[in-house]
């Protein structure tokens, strides 16, 4: 009884040694290919990226187009500025829905959450290319800018 | 002979069960280690973890993926390597869910560039895979008591 035990506790041993001998070879190929790769900029760092809108400056945008990124739940509960709700997951969706309503000449502004959502940048870059023209722009701090400018409650 | 008993006899339930999961993840795999950048974009959107945090687990999380996909393939290292997925779908699970939960609009980057499968449709799917790895981790076990 007692011997089988011992067996069976030398074998977790055994399993969890070779789980970390797992993680010990997998740290060591991502730092090696971390090595390889130049290090990236923080993709979060927005201060050198001309189509960012500071949040202090809404106020001169209000002729835009404004697209609010956040989740549906968010977006339903109250938006800004008569936004269309654009998914970036249901992006055909919500393309169509700016065409709709884009006069081919005002700018865009997209808007997410907060400083860390990251999806207002994404979906300004990819409208850019899809719309060809450089007048997308993307709300820094997202709703949460909006409402420390006092603009949303 | 029931059905659990019959396949448990069976030495293709195991080799199945292996094939499918170190597929699964070596695919995952790939796609992530190509594109690390991409990847740390997708775990960025969970707002759990932030850069540089979000890069340093791009990188080493599919390398994990990966060497745990081949070490499965081994008997010698079959049991580690699915102790180690098991961690790592249960942490996948929690990031997950917790994404569910804040209503999160964002898909889950389980397969990097491969797949933009929303967060529901990837719980459902770990879950799958949860059963099959321990089925994989307890086959011995399952055998002896079922023969």
């Amino acid at each position: 009884m007692n011997s089988d035990r011992i067996r069976a506790f030398l074998e977790c041993v055994k399993t969890v040694r070779i789980a970390l001998g797992i993680c010990m070879v997998s740290i060591l190929s991502g730092l090696i290919h971390g090595l390889i790769l130049p290090w990236p900029e923080d993709p979060t760092d927005s201060s050198a990226d001309p189509y960012r809108v500071a949040w202090q400056a809404v106020g001169d945008w209000q002729h835009a187009v404004w697209l609010d990124a956040r989740p549906i739940a968010e977006f339903s509960a109250g938006t800004f500025a008569d936004a269309i709700w654009f998914s970036y997951e249901n992006y055909d969706a919500g393309f169509e829905a700016l065409l709709s309503q884009w006069d081919g000449f005002a700018p865009i502004v997209v808007f997410c959450g907060d400083a860390a959502c990251g999806i207002s940048r994404q979906v300004a870059e990819r409208l850019r290319v899809d719309l060809g023209t450089d007048e997308v722009y993307w709300l820094e701090n997202g709703w949460q800018g909006l409402r420390m400018g006092g603009w949303v409650e | 002979m029931t059905a659990v008993s019959y396949l448990l006899q069976s030495v293709w339930l195991r080799m199945v069960l292996v094939a499918v999961v170190a597929a699964f993840f070596v695919v995952a795999a790939v796609g992530k280690i190509q594109d690390p950048l991409a990847f740390a974009a997708s775990i960025s959107h969970y707002r759990l973890i932030t850069f540089p945090l979000t890069y340093l687990v791009a990188l080493v999380l599919p390398w994990v993926e990966l060497w745990s996909a081949v070490a499965l393939l081994w008997q010698q290292t079959r049991k580690g390597a699915a102790l180690l997925l098991l961690v790592l779908l249960a942490a996948f699970q929690i990031a997950l869910a917790s994404a569910w939960i804040r209503g999160l609009d964002i898909d889950c980057g389980c397969l990097g560039s491969f797949d933009n499968t929303q967060v529901h449709g990837a719980l459902a799917r770990n879950l799958v895979l949860i059963s099959f790895i321990l089925v994989i981790y307890c086959y011995p076990i399952l055998r002896r008591r079922y023969s």
